[in-house]
């Protein structure tokens, strides 16, 4: 395909009509249907047209014999989901690829009078959410001896367990990551059942730290050149390329330099790299190093310089659900300004949302009644999310950097739903560690012939399309963790668990005026971000602990301090009478909990003699977290008197035995403390 | 001989003046020691919006202090450490060793207190206060 670039100006006239629509016997005429068009790139040689319904092969072949055009149906249909794709009207979406050199302009008025047209849809180009910029990394840092994984970058994964460490960032906070480690260490690391589509460049599948965790579509012979499994798709076996019609690609780079660039092997990485398994790096739902990583499918959209059209991408969503997807990790977005999601209908067609809606309709696990769609917000630092992930229904991410601030060049506003961590370069060059490490195409990455080194298969960038792979990772494991438990619950439901699922970032934006950014040289005010940025800052352990049911309470860091467990026990909690209160080791270790020392009152003692990790006390949980992290704490209290009934005791309560869930946070002010001056 | 008598009291009384100036000067010394109440703040404040804030701060003399802060609903968040004053130049650390966000300059009136941001971006005034029991009880 070719695109043509044309004018800014002409292009904003995003809906275009003409007088008169014509039936294809040419009997009737009616209004043309709408041509919708978006952004200064287009394809050139094609265009989509969405029928009113679905059409006969003899109207198929009428238009094509008048128009100049073949047409193909957008989306191969699937066995056993022709009602679905009804549903969303993917059975009506063609693609008509010009035959006879005519202008795509002059195709779209044509094809737009036709009487059963309901929509003639210019295809515009998505961009990926990332500045381009990426660091390669060479080193191979000795891994911390307290990681819950032996790969070697773990220890530059600030995204998964940020310690505030000065080597990452002069700012850096402590837990401004996912919060993933001690969902790693205790609950889950992922299930091969959950496959996650990056709709994206090419993954490099091929990766020593990826390729375990592909997923493989078994029914496709390698290579043999035929459609095996009779999808529509020749040798699909990682998934499939969707602007070349062919093999998934990763490395398609022109004379000038430009083209791949590691980005959906990049995101891929986020999502699940290979954990344990001695290599580089860790991904959010990699497993443990026993098989038991998340899936990737590669839907390849991006393609050196090319790809990015609307109809690619929704073929890919809609193979992605068909194939067995659950979340599809979705780095890119268009640059428009819209205003609402009728303008952005109005001006991109609605084919891509259509696909997004026929996936999330899709049900590829045991737990959900649907799929899950994570889009990024865009670069731009607009105060609105870029489309298709602004759209009302779609999960959209925007991006903060280790000191858990919003990044500089992160969009927020409306349309944007949670934040992740996207990396924010910081320091002077030399050091890219504030960004995102993960894994890279070494075909694309070398050191140079001097050097004597190989290719590069990891290194840092930074951006949403960086923070949107870390809650795909997340709802991966949230979902391989439900399955676990046997727990099912509807789609939106978990979306609205999703959502709750996070830490304050609000109460850090209001208590600073602005932060450093870009190599430390410029100020970015930070009022307009405050309440901005979606619900907050992804927590993976907390969207575990909505799963168990199990409630979950804010500790902070650095000081003794107790928490009301009110909403645990009730508000008979001050009064009841507390019989045990256990702390596992895993617990201690994971918050760091210092000995504290209570002093026993009256009848509710739950106070033990000495020191203590914790203790509960009138309703009130005591305990002195150090470090960032999260835990389980059992307590058991009487319901109903002072003692346990039973046996040749006096009539007595019944034993409450509840588990109370922390998550320890540094409350966090603009110089690292939370404190107001 | 009227006339001069006058000019001779007046001459008196603007040498006493003068001598009670001198005398006063020390006192004027920027002094911080006390409770203090956030009422209102610059730059900040667009950033809040319609969040309540409340803060008190406790300077002693003996050159700790005490922050409890509210952003928000909820609970105060109670923070301790030491603090510096060096002519109208304000500064702190708190009790993790992390410095204060800013050096403040600090000017006085009567019961109101200013501290200004180095830079000047930013102006919180705060009025001497009796901290309520409501507010350290009131505490994480």
């Amino acid at each position: 395909m070719k695109y043509f670039k044309l004018s800014v100006a002409f292009l904003a006239s995003l809906v275009l009509f003409s007088c008169n629509r014509e039936a294809i016997e040419g009997e009737v005429e009616a209004q043309a249907a709408p041509i919708v068009r978006l952004g200064d790139e287009i394809v050139g040689d094609a265009l989509a047209v969405k029928f009113a319904s679905v059409p006969t092969a003899s109207e198929i072949s009428e238009i094509e014999a008048q128009k100049g055009v073949t047409l193909q149906r957008v989306f191969p249909s699937t066995p056993g989901k022709e009602e679905l794709e009804a549903r969303f009207g993917l059975d009506r979406w063609y693609e008509a690829t010009i035959e006879d050199g005519s202008s795509v302009e002059k195709v779209a008025h044509t094809l737009s009078k036709v009487r059963s047209v309901q929509l003639v849809q210019l295809e515009s180009i998505a961009r990926k959410e990332y500045d381009g910029t990426v660091y390669p990394e060479s080193s191979s840092d000795t891994r911390a001896t307290a990681a819950t994984f032996n790969d070697p970058m773990l220890i530059n994964q600030w995204n998964y367990k940020n310690g505030g460490s000065a080597s990452i960032s002069k700012t850096s906070m402590a837990g401004a990551d996912v919060n993933v480690s001690d969902v790693w260490a205790n609950l889950t690391c992922g299930d091969p059942s959950i496959i996650v589509a990056v709709v994206d460049e090419g993954v490099k599948h091929s990766h020593p730290d990826l390729q375990a965790n592909m997923w493989v579509n078994s029914k496709e012979v390698p290579g043999n050149g035929v459609d095996d499994d009779g999808n529509g798709y020749i040798d699909d076996v990682y998934g499939y390329n969707f602007v070349d019609n062919g093999p998934i690609t990763w490395a398609i780079v022109n004379a000038a330099g430009d083209g791949d660039s590691g980005h959906g092997t990049h995101c891929a990485g986020t999502i699940a790299a290979v954990n344990n398994n001695g290599k580089g790096v860790c991904g959010v739902a990699g497993g443990s190093g026993a098989g038991d990583g998340c899936r990737i499918m590669s839907c390849q959209v991006f393609s050196g310089i090319r790809g990015g059209s609307a109809s690619a991408g929704s073929r890919a969503i809609k193979y992605a659900a068909d194939m067995g997807a659950s979340i599809i990790s979705c780095s890119f977005g268009y640059t428009s300004a819209f205003q609402s999601d009728d303008a952005y209908i109005r001006a991109v067609g609605s084919m891509e949302i259509d696909a997004v809606h026929y996936f999330e309709a899709c049900r590829n696990n045991d737990v959900l009644d649907g799929n899950i769609a994570i889009f990024a917000a865009g670069n731009e630092a607009h105060d609105y999310a870029h489309y298709p992930g602004a759209f009302y229904d779609i999960i959209s991410v925007s991006a903060f950097g280790p000191d858990g601030l919003p990044a500089y060049y992160t969009n927020y506003g409306p349309g944007c739903n949670i934040s992740a961590p996207g990396g924010e370069a910081y320091h002077s060059s030399g050091n890219f560690k504030s960004m995102i490490l993960s894994t890279l195409p070494s075909e694309l990455y070398e050191l140079g012939e001097s050097s004597g080194s190989k290719g590069l298969d990891y290194g840092y960038m930074q951006g949403t399309s960086m923070a949107c792979p870390h809650v795909s990772g997340v709802v991966a494991l949230a979902l391989s963790y439900a399955k676990q438990l046997g727990k099912k619950f509807t789609r939106d439901e978990f979306k609205r668990m999703i959502l709750s699922s996070v830490n304050d970032i609000d109460q850090r934006i209001g208590s600073k005026t602005s932060k450093t950014y870009a190599y430390g040289h410029k100020d970015l005010p930070l009022a307009p971000y405050y309440h901005q940025m979606g619900t907050g800052m992804i927590d993976a352990w907390r969207l575990m602990m909505k799963i168990e049911g199990t409630p979950c309470l804010t500790a902070t860091t650095g000081k003794s301090q107790y928490i009301d467990i009110s909403s645990v026990f009730g508000t008979a909690s001050v009064s009841l009478t507390y019989l045990e209160v256990q702390v596992p080791q895993a617990t201690i270790d994971a918050l760091g909990l210092q000995k504290i020392t209570g002093t026993a009152s009256g009848k509710y003692v739950p106070v033990p003699e000495g020191e203590c990790y914790a203790y509960v006390q009138f309703g009130r949980l005591y305990i002195h977290p150090t470090k960032t992290g999260s835990g389980k704490i059992y307590v058991d209290a009487v319901g109903g008197g002072d003692h346990l009934g039973g046996g040749s005791n006096p009539p007595g309560g019944m034993k409450l035995e509840q588990v109370v869930s922390l998550v320890a946070r540094e409350v966090d002010g603009g110089n690292g403390t939370g404190g107001w001056l | 001989m009227m006339f001069k008598r006058f000019l001779i009291i007046a001459v008196a009384a603007l040498a006493l003046a003068g001598c009670k100036g001198h005398r006063e000067e020390p006192s004027k010394a920027i002094d911080v020691t006390g409770e203090w109440e956030l009422t209102s703040i610059t730059t900040r404040g667009a950033s809040i919006g319609g969040t309540p804030i409340a803060v008190y701060i406790n300077f002693t003399a003996e050159k700790t202090f005490e922050l409890y802060q509210m952003i928000g609903e909820g609970r105060y968040t109670y923070f301790k450490g030491t603090y510096q004053l060096s002519g109208e130049s304000l500064s702190g650390t708190y009790e993790s060793g992390k410095p204060w966000g800013s050096v403040y300059t600090v000017a006085m009136e009567g019961d109101q207190m200013t501290l200004t941001t180095n830079g000047g971006s930013e102006t919180d005034t705060y009025r001497k206060t009796t901290i309520p029991q409501a507010v350290k009880d009131n505490i994480y």
